[in-house]
């Protein structure tokens, strides 16, 4: 059985986990696109949304990457909100499994799918920017991949711990 | 009535300082460098480059609803 407890042999309500771990893993792609925003385009600004294609050596053209950053954040802010709303909603279901692991586990989940598919589209798909744009596809790209599936793996583990406890 | 002033004298003092000299790029500024950024977003390329921007949202959906199936 996944993701689903049959109940507590007729205690009450059945409980699942599902609704917690879809808002955690929709929260966790959001907070997942804020960490990159916020600390490798702005911060270190070791690139930036379309780096790749836009050169940053410029004025013109950090601002226009500034812009599609911008553009890149509203996205992530959406995805967070959506997530927000899901949590709301969970909460508000009987059946829904509470548990702040099962939440914490699921939210690196979305962390690292967010890694692992915005890796794997934008940076070898797509070409729109790398980890380090100076390097263009480099070691840090894949470091970037490995890092969402250690992400995932970590958030799958610490649900199941919530479920066996 | 003071407050009013003051709240005028504020919109005044950032209206007017985005009646920008050349180097000022705000986005809805009025500049030459302004008007360079928004040619290059809202140029012949921005459509496709907002579709790829977008476009691992749905595989990340896709993903969601499928880890939501397996979850342990």
């Amino acid at each position: 059985m996944t993701g689903a407890i049959v109940g507590d042999a007729g205690h009450g309500p059945a409980r699942s986990v599902r609704p917690i771990a879809t808002a955690g893993m929709t929260i966790g792609i959001g907070m997942g696109g804020f960490f990159d925003g916020i600390l490798f385009h702005q911060i270190l600004q070791v690139h930036n949304m379309m780096s790749a294609r836009i050169p940053t050596d410029t004025l013109l053209g950090a601002k226009v990457n500034m812009v599609w950053d911008g553009l890149f954040h509203a996205v992530v802010w959406f995805v967070t909100a959506a997530g927000i709303a899901l949590l709301w909603r969970a909460t508000a279901r009987p059946d829904a499994v509470r548990s702040g692991r099962a939440l914490a586990g699921s939210i690196l989940i979305g962390f690292g799918l967010f890694n692992l598919v915005e890796g794997t589209i934008d940076h070898h798909v797509l070409h729109l920017h790398h980890v380090y744009e100076r390097l263009g596809v480099s070691a840090w790209d894949y470091v970037f991949l490995a890092s969402g599936l250690a992400l995932i793996a970590t958030g799958w583990l610490m649900i199941r711990a919530s479920r066996s406890n | 009535m003071r407050g009013r002033a003051s709240l005028t004298a504020a919109i005044l003092t950032f209206g007017g300082s985005l009646a920008a000299g050349p180097a000022h790029a705000c986005t809805l500024c009025h500049s030459r460098i302004a008007d360079d950024v928004r040619a290059a977003v809202f140029g012949p390329g921005f459509w496709s480059d907002a579709v790829a921007l977008i476009s691992p949202v749905p595989l990340l959906a896709a993903m969601v609803i499928v880890m939501r199936r397996y979850l342990p």
